[in-house]
């Protein structure tokens, strides 16, 4: 710690200390764990290793491998919150200058910055106004910030645009294509899978022109059949490395329907996500969801209702 | 008994010295620095402008770049024609047989076809399930980055594999039919490799194929072949034996095929509740080994001494005199032994590379009736087929060679008694090829380099015993341009399949008619493959003349160049045996030429094998069974020595034998023979072993000697000098402390109420007679005022997960520790972190000595405890974390989430068994760990991480989670197939690799369950049991069978 200045007054310092410290703690929840990021990225190298070095097309099939595109937007906000701010201050700077001219004129003496600062200081020290201050600023910063920090890192109604404009309503919805007919690991393991391209070929080697985009869209799964290419859609649903989720549990085990949490897929064009895929969601389904108790009576459990009694919040389930 | 016996974790608690107290006291002992930041400037809140716009300026930008980072967009990439037998998320299970670990069966778990975890085939007739920790490791070599990519030829010329072919083929050819071509090979039981060295020699008849391995067994192959096809050893039924003597034999540990071992050891070690019975162990050694520190009776014994010994139980045997007794008149006692045991009912074992003291032992057996009960000479072992006659010449055959080729990584510069000799020749020889995984000490000297594959990439056959058939299949497809040496030597013998092809001719031709159930020969191999595995016939019709009639059939052109050459590969071509007497005799004069001098022992260990795999930091940082030293080779020096000229752990010193010397630090053995000095062999691999073996320890291979014609690792007259340097030691356990045992201030008074309490709470141990009287002998579990809690018992409906670890049956192995390490994703942490003892192994094993650390008289006894998290019910560690980072399941799981944790390490403080580790770096992401840590670092290392376990970043906690994703898995498993959960497929990572059988897993609440039956039993007892955890991790009383020393009969 260096040498204390002498001019500014304790309670100052709090105050100053407790909006740094709120600041402070708003970046780390926003940092969301980097931690976190960072095992995701480490996690993607190997699947991206993994394919970059032909690892095994058979026995050992390529593994559908994650792959990752950071866009950083970061450089244009910065300048772009410089230019603001300059802005801003320009403008203080010259409505300063006009006001100080008007009481000039108006007989007044001039504003001057050293008068408002030491007027303000005045008021700033009174313990009373000081301490209230410091209340107000905590709470309208909890207000805002709570909320804020909850959202960060979901993405509820992410809807990015795929390679393909594939419709789940035609295929889903209007010829009522059954989700495992394409999604066959629902029912197997832990990943639900993309379709590779050889099932979407039982049918498209009939079907070669669609009713909305007609040849465009349906030719390239004809490119990616004919020339080996696989098909890089964008993954719309992502938990983050650290929760486990296994499709069989929910579909197979928990016998839950595609719906509850991807929503009403039958009626999206383009897929979007759905549910806010929070921990707190994940919950409380546990919480509310009814199993299967005539299987646990078999079983010897007889105090068996919902996936809270079969220790559906504990963090190990998902968490390790 | 069990009260008031001494243990101590290591010569620092017992000598208590000072730093042994500091360390004793604190798990993490850097101090903070709290004076600064308590001081009364800092804590007056006196901040400044410049302080406030720090803190703000950081606060700020935080917040500022977190927001913009975007969220990567990530792609779901599927297979454009998906294969069928392929599940991306699950895992699929393969059997096969590795090239190393003497044969043993194994299964591999593979995820989106990368092979991530090794573990043993429980159908597997040798090892039924265990596994050891090198073939486990193993499985990192797979994707080490230091492997060769391509192959190179002359002149560091990449080469693809269809110009090396060209290019060999056609100089190999220019040399016309009868050059001379060596092929040097280790031992290699495969059938189908057999052949094809025969379909080899058949095409180049002047080729001599030359096995050798770098820690031999000769002569106890030498004594035992009967001029067959393949050398064989006895196969041993350790459980079958009451009384099991061991004269330098590590069968526990290193020699032969430790796994196997192990299994049948910890079978006859084990006691039943109601007919408490169990084999005697009898040990003669020099240094400590993991089997001496099991026996029952463990005399050291300086190799001069061991071949008096050997010659004395056959002395006593056959009614003479015996020369020499022993300490204690030890030797007398194991002949009294092994005669009570009555024929046919003890075991002698002998790990000493030489033939009188292998045609004695060999007799001894005969005498004792073991031959047909526990030797068994119907299925003998082909694990060992290097012969040390072939390599005496081997440095002149060299120099007259006109081709050499290295299979299978053969190093014999490196590894090889004569190493330098054999890097001098070697750049002369014309045609020098090395197939290798990466470049090492050999191929570097050769002008072709071939990039071999690893044993997880290729085909290949094993018969570890005859009859017992295993196949090796590919779990993945080459990581690189490389190939196995079988597919290339089939390629330039001529013959254009692959050698799958010759696999399957020679498996249909040679073992599917011997006892096959299966129709065909195609569902016959399809089982095979499946399985892994075979049990053929050996009796009835003569399959060993039948082999040999199809071995001439193959090549049934060169049929008469093919005998000729075949000749020199039997096992008796040799000098002739001795008999017993002159052996006897000769071994005696040994004895008498040697006692007074010192001697040294060149051994090999658990840990690092013979260096085939130095590169592998599991293999690095898995401790020691014994010294616990990671990171190091060492000089292992005795206490009674060290005392006499007060040195210490640490020490450089220079040890010289034979004109040799070799400088490196100095770890005080307690139980070793005095004036003999022992080193391990597996280090000193050098810069070319890559990243990992950089540095690490020095080679001691060139010390070997050769005595009668077979490798000699005994060597007499060594003299160890200290330097005056002092290095830090990379040791584990002896850092870490529990609290019980740290609250003396120190000093001598306050030493013994401290070891008291190892005794009563940690460790329990008791006698066989003892328990034959009372099922709780020395198991006094604590009652009174201790047991009341503060705290509710958690509820467990469910499940209630527990473990049972049996003392009797734990050798201390450690494989388990690797297991864990592969499982969970385990950070190593290299040499100078272990040091500063933030190693992470979530699973330890700690060991303690009781007795006399200068005892020469077996009076010095050893316990190994495998110690993890106990998953307590009162969880200390729970009750202290501010942010509930560790918390309870309705399991019984003591849970540690990870997201949570903020690292105050309140909770490691707070557990009594210093079981929980810290993540002091990002080790997965830090540079300072990308030589030590490739499992994560490193971009191809990655690809062995469990997909299911997250790699834990730094700044938190973590433990043994009982393998809690086998458990989630299990229970899906269950659940999906609407059933109750199967108990024998909850194994943990290091149950199921245990080759004893020591750890078992399992639900306490089903009441069929074999952890519910070891709950009950009355060896149980938890470790700290007073201090009131309720651990869900159970121990077994550790018995010992103290034979005659308490009039009791072992046979009955």
């Amino acid at each position: 710690m260096g040498k204390i200045s002498g001019n500014i007054k304790p309670t100052t310092k709090r105050y100053f200390t407790a909006l740094a410290f709120l600041l402070f703690g708003f970046g780390i929840v926003l940092a969301n764990n980097p931690s976190n990021e960072k095992n995701d990225e480490a996690v993607e190298q190997i699947a991206a290793t993994a394919s970059a070095i032909g690892l095994g097309q058979a026995p050992g099939q390529p593994a559908p491998a994650v792959q990752v595109e950071y866009e950083s937007i970061f450089l244009t906000l910065a300048v772009m919150v410089g230019v603001l701010l300059l802005v801003v201050l320009l403008l203080i700077f010259i409505s300063a200058n006009l006001l100080s001219l008007i009481r000039v004129r108006e007989g007044k003496d001039p504003l001057s910055l050293a008068a408002t600062l030491k007027k303000t200081k005045e008021y700033a020290l009174n313990p009373y106004i000081a301490t209230l201050g410091n209340f107000v600023v905590i709470i309208i910063a909890m207000i805002f910030v709570v909320p804020i920090a909850r959202g960060v890192g979901l993405s509820q109604g992410y809807q990015p645009e795929q390679p393909i404009w594939f419709s789940h309503k035609i295929h889903a919805g209007q010829y009522e294509v059954d989700c495992q007919y394409c999604h066959t690991g629902v029912a197997k393991g832990k990943n639900a899978w993309v379709p590779s391209v050889n099932v979407c070929m039982n049918c498209h080697k009939a079907i070669k022109q669609g009713s909305i985009t007609g040849e465009k869209e349906i030719s390239k799964i004809y490119y990616a059949y004919e020339n080996n290419v696989p098909i890089n859609w964008v993954r719309i649903h992502n938990l983050p490395d650290l929760a486990y989720f296994n499709h069989q549990q929910h579909v197979v085990a928990g016998k839950q329907e595609c719906e509850t949490c991807h929503g009403p897929i039958a009626e999206m064009d383009e897929v979007y996500q759905y549910a806010p895929l929070s921990m707190g969601w994940c919950i409380n389904c546990h919480r509310e969801t009814e199993v299967d108790a005539e299987l646990y009576k078999k079983l010897g459990r007889e105090d068996v209702h919902t996936v809270e009694d079969i220790g559906g919040l504990a963090c190990a389930r998902c968490h390790y | 008994m069990g009260k008031h016996e001494e243990y101590w974790n290591g010569l620092e608690q017992y000598n208590a010295d000072s730093s042994f107290q500091k360390t004793q006291k604190d798990e993490f002992q850097e101090d903070l620095p709290m004076e600064d930041s308590l001081s009364e400037e800092s804590l007056g809140l006196k901040s400044n402008r410049r302080d406030f716009l720090k803190i703000f300026g950081f606060g700020l930008t935080a917040a500022a770049l977190t927001a913009c980072v975007e969220k990567p967009v990530r792609k779901a990439v599927p297979y454009v024609n998906k294969p069928e037998n392929v599940t991306p998320g699950r895992a699929e299970w393969y059997a096969t047989t590795a090239s190393i670990g003497a044969g043993i069966g194994i299964l591999v778990k593979s995820r989106e076809g990368r092979p991530i975890k090794v573990e043993g085939n429980r159908m597997h007739k040798l090892n039924k399930g265990g596994c050891d920790a090198i073939v486990e490791a193993s499985l990192l070599n797979l994707y080490d980055s230091n492997r060769l990519k391509v192959s190179r030829g002359p002149s560091s010329k990449m080469m693809k594999w269809g110009a090396v072919d060209n290019e060999i083929m056609s100089k190999l050819e220019s040399l016309g039919s009868g050059a001379k071509i060596l092929l040097v090979g280790h031992s290699d039981s495969g059938l189908a490799s057999k052949r094809l060295v025969q379909k080899f020699k058949a095409k180049y008849p002047g080729t001599k194929s030359i096995t050798y391995d770098p820690v031999s067994n000769y002569a106890l192959a030498k004594v035992h072949s009967d001029g067959g096809e393949y050398m064989q050893v006895p196969g041993y039924h350790f459980e079958k034996a009451k009384v099991i003597v061991g004269l330098d034999a590590d069968f526990l540990g290193s020699w032969i095929s430790p796994t196997e071992y192990t299994k049948g050891y910890a079978k006859g070690r084990k006691v039943s509740e109601r007919n408490p019975t169990m084999s005697r162990h009898i040990h003669f050694e020099p240094r400590m080994s993991l089997t001496g520190s099991n026996a029952d009776l463990r005399v050291p014994m300086k190799p001069a001494q061991l071949m008096a010994a050997i010659a004395g139980i056959h002395e006593g045997l056959i009614g003479g005199a015996i020369t020499w007794k022993g300490p204690g008149n030890a030797v007398q006692r194991a002949v009294r032994e092994l005669r009570k045991a009555g024929s046919g009912n003890s075991l002698v074992v002998c790990g000493v590379n030489d033939v009188h003291a292998q045609t004695v032992v060999k007799a001894i057996n005969e005498i004792l009736g073991n031959y047909g009960s526990t030797i068994d000479m119907d299925r003998p072992s082909y694990q060992v087929q290097g012969n040390d006659e072939h390599m005496v010449n081997f440095v002149a055959e060299l120099s007259h060679a006109d081709a050499v080729i290295f299979l299978d990584e053969a190093n014999p510069v490196y590894d090889f008694r004569e190493g330098t000799e054999v890097a001098k020749v070697l750049p002369k020889v014309g045609l020098s090829v090395a197939f290798v995984s990466k470049e090492n000490e050999t191929s570097k000297l050769c002008q072709y380099g071939l990039a071999q594959t690893h044993w997880l990439e290729e085909w290949g056959d094993a018969q570890p015993r005859k009859g017992y058939f295993g196949i090796r299949q590919p779990l993945v497809r080459p990581l690189y341009d490389s190939r196995s040496w079988q597919d290339t030597l089939m390629v330039w013998s001529g013959d254009n399949r692959r050698f799958y092809d010759l696999i399957r001719e020679v498996w249909e031709n040679e073992i599917y008619p011997r006892g096959a159930k299966q129709a065909t020969f195609r569902s016959f191999w399809n089982d095979t493959v499946r399985d892994g595995f075979f049990e053929a016939d050996v009796h009835g019709s003569a399959h060993a003349t039948e082999g040999a009639h199809h071995a001439a059939q193959v090549p049934a052109e060169h049929a008469e160049d093919e005998e000729a050459a075949a000749a020199p590969d039997h096992a008796s071509a040799g000098s002739p045996l001795p008999d017993p007497a002159t052996s006897r005799a000769a071994l005696l004069a040994t004895y008498n030429k040697n006692k007074d001098t010192s001697e040294f022992v060149i051994y090999l260990s658990t840990t690092m094998g013979t260096g085939r795999y130095a590169n592998n930091p599991w293999l690095q940082e898995y401790p020691d069974p014994i010294t616990k030293v990671t990171w190091d080779n060492y000089i292992c020096v005795p206490y009674v020595n060290a005392k006499q000229e007060g040195w210490s752990d640490g020490d450089i010193a220079t040890l010289k034998v034979g004109g040799k010397s070799v400088d490196l630090p100095i770890i005080v053995q307690p139980g070793q023979a005095a004036n003999t000095y022992a080193i391990k062999v597996g280090y000193g691999r050098g810069d070319i072993a890559g990243k990992v073996a950089k540095g690490v320890g020095k080679n001691v291979y060139p010390m070997v000697g050769v005595e009668n014609g077979s490798f000699s690792y005994v060597s007499q007259g060594a003299s160890v000098t200290p330097k005056g340097e002092n290095i830090r030691m990379a040791k584990t356990q002896t850092f870490i402390g529990y609290e019980l045992m740290s609250d003396g201030e120190g000093g001598d008074g306050k030493r013994k109420e401290i070891e008291n309490r190892v005794g009563d709470y940690i460790v329990k141990e008791t006698t066989l007679s003892a328990y034959r009287k009372s099922r709780v002998a020395g198991n006094k579990r604590p009652s009174g005022h201790h047991m009341l809690s503060l705290w509710n018992i958690h509820d467990k409906k469910g499940h209630h997960w527990a473990m049972a670890i049996d003392l009797n049956a734990c050798t201390g192995c450690g494989s388990c520790i690797v297991s864990c390490n592969v499982e969970n994703n385990i950070a190593t942490v290299g040499r100078e972190e272990v040091a500063n003892r933030r190693e992470m192994h979530w699973l330890r094993i700690d060991r303690y000595y009781k007795g006399d650390p200068a005892d020469q008289e077996g009076k010095l006894e050893m316990v190994h405890q495998p110690m993890m998290c106990q998953q307590c019910d009162n969880a200390p560690c729970e009750t202290v974390c501010p942010v509930l980072a560790t918390v309870h399941s309705d399991e019984g799981l003591n849970q540690q989430v990870y997201n949570r944790c903020i690292g105050t390490r309140y909770c490691a403080n707070n557990c009594p068994y210093k079981v929980r580790r810290f993540n002091w770096f990002s080790y997965y992401w830090n540079d300072d760990f990308k030589d030590v840590n490739v499992a994560q670092h490193d971009k191809i290392g990655r690809l062995v991480l469990n997909p299911d376990v997250t790699v834990r970043a730094r700044g938190v906690m973590e433990k043994c989670s009982f393998c809690v994703q086998r458990i989630q898995d299990m229970k899906l498993k269950a659940k999906v197939e609407g059933r109750k959960l199967n108990d024998e497929d909850m194994k943990t990572a290091c149950g199921q690799s245990c080759p004893a059988d020591a750890v078992v897993f399992g639900d306490l609440n089903d009441t069929s369950s074999e952890i519910y039956k070891l709950y009950h039993n009355k060896r149980g007892y938890h470790a700290l049991e007073d201090v009131k955890t309720l651990p869900s991790v159970l121990y077994l009383t550790k018995v010992r069978n103290r034979g005659e020393d308490e009039s009791e009969n072992p046979t009955t």
